[in-house]
């Protein structure tokens, strides 16, 4: 058994930091680290024949040495073969025709090879089907989550397509309500994920107060999440990744898409651009044009709304080894409401700007190299009151991120991944009145700066499968200067293939979060991120992972996961904060853990495609200043969890799908007693019990969506009309309680969330 | 035979999973006791005496309220100021206590310990309060505001934006003083400014809720609900009070907030303010 490389990763940090990775120096002092250069090297990037797309995630393999590869975000693999041997590589990935190709390099041979693959329906080719299986089988990340983006367009929608709603089914991923895309993961809070769409971070990716999520399914071409133990390459928050990539573009032929909906109406441009392809996807609601212009909005004093977001892509291949890509997104919701009296003035704007430039490089066939530049802002503005003393909210949160990294491919054994970061965040927050002094004014410039480091080895076991194991060994070091802890987090993983059909999975990490978010669960939109300083420490976490993954039968996987994870020095905002300088005073701090069991039984290949999730899971949080010290759930804690999610694709027009989802009621806080106002004993005020010791209703609701698919003034099958029934069994569940002390004794009347809601849409291809 | 096994193994380990969510996967709500405590509404004002401590019991939810039913009237409440204790006496409404004129003055800038005890209906116990205010120094309106004393001011219904004007006062006597102004109706006898089926309703007293942090508030017309004389009162508040108003502007809706109340061994409010007035009179248009 060779031994791992974290030691020689080490100085791959210093390459990294120190010296220029792009080197010719740098190659040559990495190919010292081949332990066996009597193989030979077969490197090069999974393509779409038809569009020039990258396919993240497809797997190139040699069966009959049982050894592989799987292709990273850029499409980029690197095989380690014996040479001077023939051998047959196959290509896979789901929704393409595999490729099989024999090949007989010679040892030492370093072989380039781009395969182009063709796209087919996922209705079910065996090979297809294998691919699936194998590459759940050699996936070495436990708790990663692949979404197809047909698949968030394939399922019911509540007016819009939306990824969020669809990550919400899956087991492990909590909502707050259905009125919030707000992801709940494994016992942690929105802000507790890293959000990346296309290498920015979105610090609050909602539309429509949280309704919808910022991406435009039209726009995305990979989506990724990572519910726990995640690799040391990312870094920053505690409890989960979500990587979403937009789509290159069509790099052969001009392309577009118009979908026509109920509430918003979206368009999508691709055009091959010099060596690459140019993307532009916009959206934008109208329910304030058709308001206005049926004249409800003045009938009903309305306020108007409405939100938009447009993406540009620009992909560049100024050489086959290299790669330079502009990203751009710019979303903002709006609303106004201009009362008749004028006093009453509301005005509230809230959105994301996210940019980045990326370049990616290939060194030799072993070294690929990513160079990230990116920039991100969320801003809130809100104003209500008289224009004589309005009171204004003003927050936002700016970053400026470049990172570096290598991915080094020294041999079969072994794959190193090397990075760093920086970031400048700029963060603000002004509550005024008129021209009083400010509630809060507070502004942060901090630093953050991480290193990185891991490796995923695969010893070879005589006699046994050959790389039935496979650990990934990482440490992150990262830390912001406005706290002086450093933060040192060791993560570790490992996968071991049992038998063909059963491989085991295990993770451990340690996780730091440096930015607290202030939120309000319901609505939000006035989202305050402030940096960790000296008056609170960071927020750290433990988490454990356990899983084991089976094809149970064919077509079918199954996977098991249990999850530990321990939270420390977790934030709570304190209740109306009306002034503060430190975290110290925002935030109560206490600590919080979360366990459970998921279960997922997965189909993504043949007529009928789905997914059935199960989630047993607990989630407590124990703060000194809340609930006498005592430990009580958050209100999103969700005992059971059952999801089950189904496409069915009739025939060549007809594709049918449904959503059911069954949870436990949100945890509330029992009203015990009313105590009179103390300024006007004649009227009560609420005093309350445990803290969310009490349970709403069990929330259910079943989705269905029907999807035409015909020719559109053409003879091919380009356009596509859904129709969409939300709360099929018009079940209202229920959103809060609330006391009305205005009856006598008070009661307790229920919110209830929307009722049965039909919608259709069109889109048209061209 | 190997795949039937297989079968069988797999079928057998999702009904383990199964069988695992039917016996672990029960919820155990817990139901809140109802533990009787005393709320507290005490207001004490500079440069005037104490002249209403309001003790009740609270309610146990889904009870029916009344004021006198819940009011506390066996209670001993002592007020302790320069190490002087003050002995308060029970009003002639239940519940209430109060200090004679001649015993004591509030002082603005003086420390003020409250104590109270009184019989636990519950448990047959004593309940035993404390709670301590700093009052704020006076304060004065403006010359200006002060100018408008028993003047008339038209408020013209159908041009509402017209109505509004900064209340100012001062001296700032510390820079983390909050404020806050009510307007009080005087005399309904003059009529509702907005009728009945409009939606605003017909309070006598309204009160800024937004507590500010400088002794400027715009005053509009929707703090007025009666034509007639009203009374316009501008407060300098210590923390009690703002945490106070915290709580009943609270997100989510107005509860008692554990950790915004002062009162130990009890809820509701032991706070103090600095308070001027000005009156002025509000006709139609």
């Amino acid at each position: 058994m060779k031994p791992p490389f974290f030691v020689l990763a080490f100085p791959l940090i210093a390459l990294s930091l120190f010296a220029s990775p792009f080197s010719t120096e740098a190659r040559v002092s990495l190919a010292a680290f081949r332990p066996d250069s009597n193989v030979a090297v077969l490197s090069g990037f999974i393509k779409d024949s038809t569009s020039g797309e990258a396919i993240a995630g497809a797997t190139v393999r040699v069966r009959a040495l049982h050894i592989g590869a799987i292709s990273n975000a850029s499409g980029f693999y690197s095989l380690h073969i014996p040479g001077d041997q023939p051998v047959l590589v196959e290509v896979y990935s789901l929704g393409y025709r595999a490729i099989k190709e024999q090949m007989t390099l010679q040892p030492g041979e370093s072989h380039k090879r781009t395969f182009l693959v063709a796209p087919q329906s996922i209705g079910g080719q065996e090979i297809t089907i294998e691919s699936n299986a194998e590459r759940e089988r050699q996936e070495p990340q436990v708790s990663r989550v692949t979404i197809q983006p047909q698949q968030v367009k394939d399922l019911p929608k509540a007016g819009e397509a939306d990824l969020f709603r669809i990550l919400q089914l899956l087991p492990g991923v909590q909502t707050s309500s259905e009125i919030s895309s707000g992801l709940y993961i494994r016992g942690g809070s929105p802000d507790q994920n890293l959000i990346l769409l296309d290498g920015s971070v979105l610090y609050n990716p909602s539309h429509f107060f949280g309704f919808f999520s910022t991406f435009n399914p039209d726009a995305i071409k990979d989506v990724e999440l990572i519910k726990g133990g995640f690799p040391a390459e990312y870094g920053g928050r505690l409890s989960a990744v979500l990587n979403v990539t937009d789509i290159d573009g069509d790099r052969y032929q001009t392309k577009g898409k118009v979908d026509l909906g109920l509430i918003s109406s979206s368009a999508t441009m691709q055009t091959p651009v010099g060596t690459g392809a140019l993307v532009l996807a916009g959206r934008r609601t109208y329910i304030d044009v058709l308001l206005n212009a049926t004249g409800l909005t003045q009938r009903l004093s309305l306020p108007d709304y409405y939100f938009y977001d447009l993406n540009a892509k620009l992909t560049q291949n100024p050489s086959p080894n290299d790669k330079i890509m502009f990203s751009g997104y710019l979303g903002s919701d709006n609303l106004n409401f201009t009362a008749n009296t004028a006093i009453n003035n509301i005005g509230l704007q809230w959105g994301n700007k996210a940019g980045s430039a990326q370049w990616t490089h290939v060194f030799g066939s072993e070294l690929f190299s990513k160079l990230d530049l990116s920039a991100s802002s969320y801003t809130s503005i809100f104003s209500v009151g008289s224009s004589t003393q309005p009171f204004t909210w003003n927050n936002g949160i700016d970053d400026y991120t470049a990172t570096a990294s290598v991915e080094y491919f020294p041999s079969q054994q072994n794959t190193i991944k090397s990075g760093v970061q920086a970031t400048e965040y700029h963060t603000n927050l002004l509550i005024q009145s008129g021209n009083n002094p400010p509630n809060a004014n507070i502004v942060r410039t901090p630093f953050y700066g991480a290193a990185y480091v891991q490796d995923e080895w695969k010893p070879t076991i005589p006699g046994a499968i050959q790389d039935p194991l496979a650990i990934t060994g990482g440490l992150r070091v990262d830390g912001i200067n406005s706290n002086p802890q450093i933060g040192i987090d060791p993560r570790i993983s490992a996968r071991y293939i049992l038998t063909p059909a059963i491989t085991l999975k295990a993770s451990f990490g340690i996780y730091h979060q440096y930015l607290k978010l202030a939120t309000n669960d319901l609505i939000p939109i006035f989202d305050v991120w402030l940096p960790t300083d000296t008056s609170q420490p960071p927020e750290k976490a433990y988490q454990y992972v356990l899983g084991i993954s089976t094809v149970p039968f064919e077509n079918y996987t199954f996977e098991v996961e249990g999850y530990y994870k321990q939270m420390d020095h977790l934030v709570e905002m304190r209740p109306n904060v009306m002034s503060g300088s430190t975290l110290n005073d925002i935030f109560f701090v206490g600590n919080g853990n979360a366990y459970g069991v998921e279960f997922f039984l997965q189909k993504q290949v043949g007529r009928i495609t789905g997914w059935l999730g199960y989630t047993l899971a607990w989630t407590w949080r124990t703060f000194p200043d809340i609930n006498n010290g005592q430990p009580f759930p958050p209100t999103y804690d969700r005992r059971n969890d059952f999801d089950l999610v189904m496409t069915y694709h009739a025939s060549d027009r007809w594709t049918f799908g449904a959503t059911f989802t069954y949870g436990t009621g949100q945890a509330y806080t029992q009203i015990t007693a009313l105590a009179p106002n103390a300024e006007d004993p004649a009227r009560t005020i609420p005093i309350e019990g445990d803290k969310n010791a009490l349970r709403l209703s069990p929330y259910n609701r079943l989705d269905l969506s029907a999807t035409y698919s015909f020719g559109f003034f053409s003879d091919k099958r380009n356009a596509e009309f859904n129709f969409d029934i939300f709360n099929a069994y018009n079940y209202r569940n229920v959103w809060i309680s609330q006391v009305d002390n205005s009856t006598n004794p008070a009661t307790i009347t229920y919110i209830r969330l929307l009722p049965i809601l039909p919608t259709f849409g069109l889109s048209v291809s061209f | 035979m190997k795949k039937k096994i297989r079968t069988i193994a797999s079928v057998s380990f999702i009904a383990l999973a199964a069988s695992l969510v039917v016996f672990a996967g029960c919820d155990t709500p817990i139901e809140s006791a109802y533990n009787e405590q005393v709320v507290v509404g005490a207001f004490l004002y500079s440069n005037e005496p104490i002249d209403s401590i309001v003790l009740h019991r609270t309610t146990p939810f889904g009870s029916y309220y009344d004021d006198l039913d819940y009011a506390i009237d066996s209670a001993q409440v002592t007020v302790t100021v320069d190490g002087v204790p003050h002995t308060l006496l029970p009003a002639a409404r239940k519940g209430r206590y109060y200090l004679p004129a001649r015993e004591l003055i509030v002082q603005g800038g003086k420390t003020y310990d409250l104590s109270i005890t009184c019989p636990n209906n519950q448990t047959g116990g004593i309940h035993s309060l404390t709670a301590t205010t700093t009052v704020p120094m006076p304060i004065y309106l403006s010359p200006q505001i002060d100018s408008f004393r028993g003047q008339s001011f038209t408020l013209d219904t159908n041009n509402l934006a017209a109505f509004a004007f900064i209340v100012t006062a001062g001296p700032v006597d510390n820079p983390s003083r909050r404020y806050l102004m009510s307007v009080t109706a005087l005399d309904t006898n003059y009529g509702r400014i907005f009728p009945k089926g409009t939606g605003v309703d017909s309070l006598q007293v309204t009160r800024y809720s937004n507590i500010q942090t400088g002794p400027a508030i715009v005053l509009t017309s929707r703090y007025f609900r009666w034509y007639g004389p009203n009374l316009i009162t501008f407060y300098a508040i210590d923390t009690n009070w703002t945490d106070y108003q915290r709580q009943l502007e609270g997100r989510g809706g107005t509860n008692y907030q554990p950790s915004l109340n002062h009162i130990t061994g009890g809820v509701g409010v032991f706070a103090s303010s600095a308070r001027d007035t000005v009156s002025i009179f509000i006709k139609p248009k």
